[in-house]
């Protein structure tokens, strides 16, 4: 009777209608990268209301809010940028064929030496340290949150009551 | 309480407002990129002349190049708001189907028989004897297993109804044209071919100036004569270069015909002459294999350098992949339907064919052309000494009249290399533009990057440019075939059986660039450093174009904490505006201005785009 009463409901018509779809797209797919691209592109980029909404009851954990999102964006563009200027800090010398270690001795100690320099933001060098301390620290906050919800999304969770 | 009229002349207002912000924007991005490229020429000039790498000047460049960035991404912020429309799909080329297997077989065998093979192979065998021979297989068997990985993907392709031109397309349908890998394959392409562009532009160059005048001079000719002759020759470069680029689709069936006849001419003398070396030391193959002996030990490295080296004499078969558009569907073949009255292959069929002839062909040619020098044991060090051994060896050996024949045959290879070459390189640029990695309208200007490019390549000298071509070629068609494995399950591991010709090519191919790190290690670091450089740019690409504004302003930041410590230690102080009879004195301050302005109008740009113009979702 159950049944019955689900098969007339057009809301279970139209899930059991989507399961369909899903299981008859993933039949045709080539390749799974392909099929992850092409659900990015028309699913999960679209830009509709009820998609989303969709996309968000389907998901079933409450996703970060979006000033997270860009919190943690900043924090990695900052990362980025010290790595960025740490790569080619120490790519140069590569790139300018300084192979002898006395010359990369030379050109090490010379950064160094400009790290501990007297330049004219120094006055302002604590608390442009604690700005961007304080950053770097506020994103890793968030990007842990994030990495705790990737860790429930993986089922990485063990059971209560589980051995 | 505000009426609805009242609310849309408000936002009308923001949105003026927002338009003007952008304008000054704009202008202000002009100055610090005029400003930032000053400096960047003037830091650049300098470390060059200096030779000396200092810590200062290397922040300052950083901090240039992040100006200079800034100066772009300000000078693009109004049009880019105003014009999204230049990202939309441009018009495809309607293709006409026109070359059969005859002209598709002539167009693969002149972009892999090139001029650099009347330099490289004299100097390789010579120097080499048995292991240049050996390397010329190697690099050749690499290259037909290469081959064979594009006739299966271009058959699997097709029966797919996917439509691959050019190699890094089987990328781009087996991992999807916004991966990385098929980034990475299409920029180290584009690489590879504007640096064997510029190598072949070079010895054209050589050859014009200098070895040409020599040979009419030495033949008998008067000054004027030769002098006419070379004109006649760059007119001729010209109109060839033209018909390819610009008149391409009005005469496709002409060029193919030419290629036949050309290819033809080239094979057939280079195989004469050959025999005519070979004949004229009675095939005097003393030493072949002596110098190597009694060391054997030293092999296989040697071996594996020299056959990376001599990579660039076979890969342009690739350039078959690219006329699989303009091909007919069903071709008969020369000599086979003549026996065989109405036979005919079909398109997967006769692509396969003429991929793996095309190698095949210029591996006998190459392998007897070399052997036939060395048959001669011309001395190393004059051979070095002259501008395009293969022209000075026909000279010397065969003759004036051979010697002409020779430079008209480098002319050919010269044609049937450069032209092709910087074709491919634009078509590389303009597919990135097609899968959304730059607007349209640059992709629309891919000839003229090619050709800016090309000329600042050229510099760099033929060591480099060999090198380079070799590293970046082997890194692409390495990624060119994996692509067999992800075309057919998606992923790389784990392995399976019809997975090892793919695995191994690959294999074999970086293996073969790693070793180019034994003959010059600086172009190795320069490929790899350029592969990195191409991945951060996608990065950025894929940050969109908010979060680029959001990276270039945090980096901008950064950079200035890092210049502020040059003002009063290092880096270039004063420049001097050319054609203005301007002086800026502390440039450095106002790199740090223009860092500090950049980074506040970026991030105000961005919150209007979000608050003001609710171009996001936000």
């Amino acid at each position: 009777m159950a049944v019955m009463q689900s098969s007339e409901d057009p809301s279970e018509k139209i899930a059991n209608q989507i399961l369909l779809d899903i299981k008859a797209f993933m039949i045709i797919q080539e390749s799974e990268v392909k099929a992850k691209h092409t659900i990015q592109r028309l699913i999960l980029e679209a830009h509709d209301e009820y998609v989303n909404r969709f996309l968000r009851l389907a998901g079933g954990e409450k996703k970060s809010s979006k000033t997270s999102h860009i919190i943690v964006a900043v924090g990695e563009l900052i990362l980025s940028s010290f790595l960025i200027l740490g790569g080619l800090v120490l790519l140069a010398p590569f790139i300018a064929n300084l192979s002898t270690p006395s010359q990369l001795y030379g050109y090490l100690s010379q950064v160094l030496l400009y790290l501990t320099s007297n330049g004219p933001l120094f006055p302002y060098a604590r608390i442009i340290g604690f700005s961007l301390a304080a950053l770097l620290l506020v994103s890793a906050m968030y990007t842990l949150r994030m990495a705790s919800s990737s860790i429930k999304e993986a089922g990485l969770l063990v059971h209560s009551g589980a051995e | 309480m505000s009426t609805p009229g009242q609310s849309d002349m408000g936002r009308e207002k923001a949105r003026s407002g927002a338009l003007a912000f952008k304008s000054f924007a704009a202008l202000l991005g002009v100055v610090i990129l005029i400003f930032s490229l000053l400096y960047v020429w003037y830091q650049l000039r300098f470390l060059v002349r200096s030779q000396i790498l200092q810590y200062s000047d290397l922040i300052a460049l950083v901090g240039a190049f992040a100006s200079l960035l800034s100066g772009v991404a300000l000078t693009v912020l109004l049009p880019e708001s105003m014009r999204l429309k230049s990202w939309s799909p441009i018009r495809k080329i309607v293709p006409k189907k026109v070359y059969g297997f005859g002209t598709v077989l002539a167009i693969g065998i002149g972009a892999t028989m090139g001029s650099p093979l009347f330099i490289l192979i004299p100097l390789n065998v010579v120097q080499y004897s048995v292991l240049s021979t050996l390397s010329l297989f190697f690099a050749g068997m690499l290259t037909f297993l290469v081959a064979k990985l594009y006739s299966d993907m271009n058959e699997i392709a097709t029966k797919s109804g996917k439509n691959p031109i050019g190699g890094p397309s089987f990328v781009s349908i087996a991992v999807g044209s916004r991966s990385v890998r098929y980034f990475l394959t299409r920029v180290s392409n584009w690489l590879a071919n504007i640096t064997l562009a510029a190598y072949s532009a070079l010895l054209f160059i050589l050859f014009d100036l200098e070895v040409l005048p020599k040979i009419m001079t030495n033949a008998g000719f008067t000054l004027f004569e030769s002098q006419s002759t070379v004109y006649a020759v760059d007119a001729l470069f010209a109109v060839w270069f033209l018909l390819n680029t610009v008149f391409e689709r009005r005469f496709l069936r002409l060029i193919g015909y030419v290629q036949i006849f050309l290819t033809l001419a080239m094979i057939l003398i280079i195989a004469y002459q050959s025999y005519l070396f070979g004949s004229t030391s009675s095939w005097d193959l003393s030493g072949f294999l002596s110098p190597y002996l009694s060391d054997l030990s030293s092999w296989p490295v040697a071996l594996l350098v020299n056959t990376a080296y001599l990579f660039l004499l076979f890969f342009g078969f690739q350039e078959i992949q690219s006329l699989y558009n303009d091909s007919v569907e069903e071709s008969s073949v020369p000599i086979l339907s003549n026996l065989k009255k109405g036979y005919k292959i079909n398109k997967i069929s006769y692509f396969r064919a003429t991929m793996l002839w095309s190698v095949i062909i210029a591996l006998i040619i190459n392998i007897f052309y070399a052997i036939s020098i060395y048959s001669l044991h011309p001395d190393l060090a004059t051979l070095s000494s002259s501008a395009i051994p293969g022209i000075y060896l026909a000279g010397k050996y065969l003759g004036s009249t051979q010697q002409l024949i020779t430079a008209s045959v480098f002319l050919i290879a010269t044609f049937t290399t450069f032209v092709p070459t910087f074709m491919a390189a634009s078509r590389h640029l303009s597919s990135l533009a097609e899968d959304g990695y730059m607007p349209h309208s640059l992709g629309r200007l891919s000839w003229l990057f090619t050709l800016v490019s090309i000329a600042v390549l050229a510099v760099g000298g033929q060591d480099f440019l060999v090198n380079i071509t070799d590293f970046m070629m082997l890194i692409s068609l390495g990624l060119i075939a994996l692509a067999a494995v992800w075309m057919r399950k998606g992923r790389t591991l784990p392995l399976d059986r019809l997975d090892l010709l793919p695995f191994l090519t690959w294999l074999f191919c970086f293996i073969a660039a790693g070793a180019i790190y034994i003959i010059q290690p600086s172009t190795v670091i320069f490929g790899v450093t350029s592969l990195i450089i191409v991945y951060l740019v996608y990065d950025l690409v894929e940050l969109g174009v908010l979060g680029v504004q959001m990276m270039i302003a945090v980096f901008d930041t950064i950079s200035i904490l890092a210049v502020t410590s040059l003002v009063r230690t290092g880096g270039i102080s004063v420049l001097k505006i050319p054609f203005a009879s301007l002086t800026i004195n502390n440039a450095n301050t106002l790199m740090i201005y223009c860092l500090t302005v950049s980074a506040v109008l970026l991030s105000l740009n961005i919150l209007i785009d979000v608050k003001i113009l609710g171009r996001t979702r936000i």
